[in-house]
């Protein structure tokens, strides 16, 4: 790391400074890689953070907020150059500081809080060495006494039984637990500065409902602390100020009410308005696509208003199914049990539920590359037994399904032509036709011709998800099972695939059975829900009846779960410049 | 508990791949052209009687049928009973029993020399920039691909014939196994070296190191004492090609600086078609190569806590 402020007589910073702010840094700004590789992916930052405060920096993916906030404590990567009229830590000038000084420094007075803890602990080592750590790397306590302290520090952050906890390895910990093992570790030396990067991304709702809790109730008047989130709902009730970060610069900073009330920077307010909820339901999350759409109800299938729903054909309908896996030491886990359902035509039915609620073992099972122990999946009226007997093709085609990641569910080595076009040959095109329906099936999802021969790696997520679309659409179906078809998407990328989901549902009367963690998102998608919970589905209604009157404990937590934005109001679409999925 | 299991289960693949071993050797045996009795009594030059060669079969059993053959050689094996060599006169256990000691030797300073170098090498130079991975990483190619007979060429002509540090060849002592040693250890160290750096820099990129690095460990200490378990799972798969290297190159190393050893005795007896010998040396190979798997297997559990509990 390379500096302009190169001053090496600032050494190790004095005992923290109480009154100026705990990190100021002013223009900075971060490239990476030499000469034409040459990327900025920082440009003209500046912010600062007081004791007692709580800033949090909120972008996208490839907005720079991760760099910014690894820079604040010298960790931007290897091959960056950084360079700042300012960059002080404790009052210190750190802009020159190298590895000596920085380690000093680091899990002393700056704490560090990754997403996913389960890669963010060494796998290696127990969770009581994981957190004593910092402890002996800064010698802060005698050795004899610090394993107290590490289980002081696990049982703080509330982890049940410590002393157990600390002999376990990482993998044996629930991802709740490993998040506060983690923490525990960042604030063992009771750090000036607690920086989080996405704390609660990897997380389900509840359990990220409890970190948010436990990370606020870490706010202390001699804390400072930034929070780095893609999502400005999981901290508009744990920080102060927000700054929202988009390709490299902030592009709006204030108070987090002010931001969150009247947002001034057409950025800010397209993410706020991208957000899927219970209020957006029926209108488009984003305002720039291409196909003309009515202002509203583009959700509700047409056919709705026609026919009775009990005269529309039932297309999918799964009766008691159960599936048990067995776990290893002669036992059987549960994946399902007694699940039953009815999806009709046009309709979308969201699954909800955390991990290991079973809603991907359904979601296997419909689509009848799992068979269930017993019960029954009827696809057109048949059971799924019958049509793998008769080998029947066309029942296969008419369920398709897409996958959270499409970069692992495509061959790397494939163009997107050939991914396309495998599903067009299988769905039975003469050779003839193909090119022409490839074009068409991209065409269908938003993408250009000229995408053709571009491979996965080389798209964008919100890219990869329209090709895995429009592989799925290769077959004609009638039924896509979407499994967290947006999780791993940006919200701004999230807001413009489900744009096109409810477009594609409203031109093909395609029928949706939509799995998600993500009430908002199953709010916004589907006309009626399930409620799952350890394979067995607790409520299930019209998404309004569920989600407004709640019957069931377990439901009123999930919901309570969801991180709410201070405000109710829906922010219209409005136009965005730029960045397109 | 479940490590007992485990062990008591590789056992058992290890005996199977033992017998496997010995199957298939007693087969290619049955099957070479030519009359065994004749070998046993040195060949045609030895012009043997047409008694001593019937005395010869029905002492070794082949007028008997395959399968008392076979029962009679695995019985035999059982027993410890590899047979006799045919050039040396001496039991099959003793021929390979006097010269495993110098191999073993030979093998164990190799590894003592390739397991650090290849350890500091891939650890030092790993994620460092352009020209020194470029360097090393060239230089590990250059020794991979290089044939053992002219890395150990090499040596001598710069340690021997030029700068007369050690000997050419020979047994005596610790001088004489130095270059042996090290030719075989370099040959190890290349292929070793490079996939371990290339598992190294994948954890280096782990959330994990950067979370040490947040604690304040400097960059050294995070290499040590937190990426190298991570690397060493799967570069310890490749034990089984370091057992091939040392036992295939010791062959080769013996022979170049005219060592005793297993290499030079399997060498013997290939020239002589000593069959028993070969079939012992076979045998041992196999073993030594289950014995090297099991303790791997061991190292696995004692690295990785999630193989035991998994």
């Amino acid at each position: 790391m390379t500096s302009t402020t190169l001053q090496k007589q600032s050494k190790a910073p004095a005992a923290s400074n109480r009154t100026g702010p705990v990190v100021d840094i002013q223009n900075l700004t971060v490239d990476f890689g030499r000469g034409v590789h040459q990327r900025r992916v920082v440009r003209n930052v500046s912010l600062s953070i007081s004791p007692g405060e709580c800033l949090a920096l909120v972008g996208e993916s490839g907005s720079g907020k991760s760099v910014t906030a690894r820079t604040l404590v010298g960790l931007t990567g290897h091959g960056a150059q950084v360079t700042a009229d300012r960059q002080t830590f404790n009052g210190a000038d750190s802009g020159g500081w190298g590895e000596r000084q920085w380690s000093k420094v680091r899990g002393k007075d700056a704490g560090f809080i990754l997403q996913d803890a389960l890669s963010s602990l060494d796998s290696l080592r127990t969770i009581g060495k994981e957190v004593g750590e910092v402890l002996r790397l800064h010698d802060l306590f005698p050795p004899a006494e610090r394993y107290v302290r590490v289980i002081e520090l696990l049982r703080s952050v509330g982890v049940p039984d410590p002393e157990v906890r600390a002999s376990q390895y990482p993998h044996q910990l629930s991802g709740g637990l490993r998040q506060r093992a983690l923490i525990a570790s960042a604030i063992a030396a009771g750090p000036g500065l607690l920086i989080a990067d996405e704390p609660t991304t990897a997380l389900d709702a509840t359990i990220a409902a409890q970190v948010l809790r436990l990370l606020g109730d870490l706010k202390d008047s001699s804390t400072g602390m930034l929070v780095v989130s893609h999502d400005l709902a999981v901290v508009a009730h744990l920080a102060d100020r927000v700054a929202v970060m988009r390709q490299g610069e902030i592009v709006e900073e204030g108070t987090m009410e002010a931001v969150l009330q009247d947002p001034q920077h057409p950025y800010t307010k397209a993410l706020l308005a991208a957000v899927p909820s219970a209020s957006s339901r029926g209108s488009r999350l984003t305002g720039d696509h291409g196909i003309a759409v009515e202002p509203v109800e583009t959700t509700a299938p047409e056919s709705a208003s026609l026919e009775t729903p009990a005269e529309r054909q039932v297309l999918i309908s799964v009766d008691e199914i159960s599936k048990t896996y067995p776990n290893g030491v002669g036992a059987v886990r549960t994946a399902v049990a007694g699940v039953s359902f009815e999806l009709k035509k046009g309709d979308t039915l969201g699954i909800v539920g955390e991990s290991g609620s079973g809603k991907s073992t359904v979601a296997r099972i419909v689509l009848g590359v799992e068979i269930p122990d017993t019960g029954a999946t009827l696809i057109g009226g048949r059971p799924w037994a019958e049509h793998r007997k008769q080998k029947d093709r066309r029942a296969r085609r008419s369920v398709q399904m897409i996958y959270q990641d499409p970069l692992h569910s495509f061959d790397p080595r494939k163009t997107v032509r050939q991914v396309i076009g495998q599903a067009v040959t299988a769905a039975g095109v003469p050779r003839a036709g193909r090119y022409a329906r490839i074009v068409e099936l991209l065409d269908l999802v938003g993408l250009d011709e000229d995408k053709i021969s571009s491979r996965p790696i080389e798209l964008s997520g919100g890219q990869r998800q329209r090709v895995a679309i429009a592989r799925a659409l290769a077959a004609e179906p009638e039924v896509i099972i979407c499994d967290e078809p947006v999780s791993a998407l940006d919200v701004s990328v999230q807001a413009r695939i489900l744009d096109l989901l409810a477009d594609l549902q409203h031109r093909l009367g395609l029928s949706y059975l939509f799995i998600s963690h993500d009430l908002g998102v199953i709010q916004h998608m589907s006309k009626d829900v399930l409620v799952m919970k350890d394979g067995a589905i607790l409520e299930r209604g019209p998404v309004a009846t569920v989600f407004d009157a709640p019957q069931h404990d377990y439901t009123r937590q999930l919901i309570n779960a969801i991180p709410q934005l201070p405000t109710t109001r829906h922010f219209p679409a409005t136009k965005q410049d730029g960045t397109r999925s | 508990m479940h490590t007992v299991r485990r062990i008591l289960l590789r056992l058992l693949v290890g005996v199977g791949v033992l017998w496997g071993a010995a199957t298939m050797t007693f087969l290619a045996v049955y099957l070479i052209p030519g009359d065994t009795a004749l070998l046993i009594l040195g060949g045609p030059d030895a012009r043997p009687t047409a008694e001593t060669i019937a005395q010869v079969r029905s002492d070794y059993l082949l007028d008997e049928p395959f399968i008392v053959q076979y029962a009679g050689y695995l019985g035999n094996l059982f027993q410890g009973d590899l047979g006799q060599s045919y050039r040396l006169r001496i039991p099959v256990s003793e021929a390979i029993g006097q010269q495993i000691g110098a191999t073993g030797m030979l093998a164990a300073a190799a590894t003592v020399l390739a397991l650090p170098l290849t350890f500091a090498v891939a650890v030092l130079s790993a994620q460092r920039s352009n020209w020194v991975r470029s360097l090393v990483s060239g230089v590990e190619v250059v020794l991979a691909a290089t044939p053992t007979f002219i890395i150990g060429f090499a040596l001598l002509i710069v340690f021997s014939f030029t700068l007369q540090w050690f000997p050419i060849g020979g047994d005596n002592g610790f001088s004489a196994l130095v270059l042996p040693a090290l030719t075989l250890a370099l040959a190890v160290f290349g292929t070793l070296s490079q996939v371990f750096r290339n598992e190294l820099e994948d954890v280096l990129e782990q959330p994990f190191i950067l979370t040490a690095r947040a604690r304040g460990m400097r960059d050294l200490p995070v290499r040590v004492l937190h990426a190298v378990r991570h690397a060493a799972i799967p570069v310890m798969t490749l034990s089984g090609f370091v057992v091939a290297s040392l036992l295939g190159g010791s062959v080769i190393v013996e022979t170049l600086f005219s060592r005793q050893g297993i290499g030079a005795l399997t060498l013997a007896s290939v020239y002589n078609k000593d069959l028993p010998v070969i079939i012992g040396i076979v045998l041992l190979c196999a073993a030594v190569y289950v014995v090297v798997n099991l303790i791997i297997d061991l190292l696995y559990t004692l690295i990785d806590p999630k193989v035991v509990t998994a």
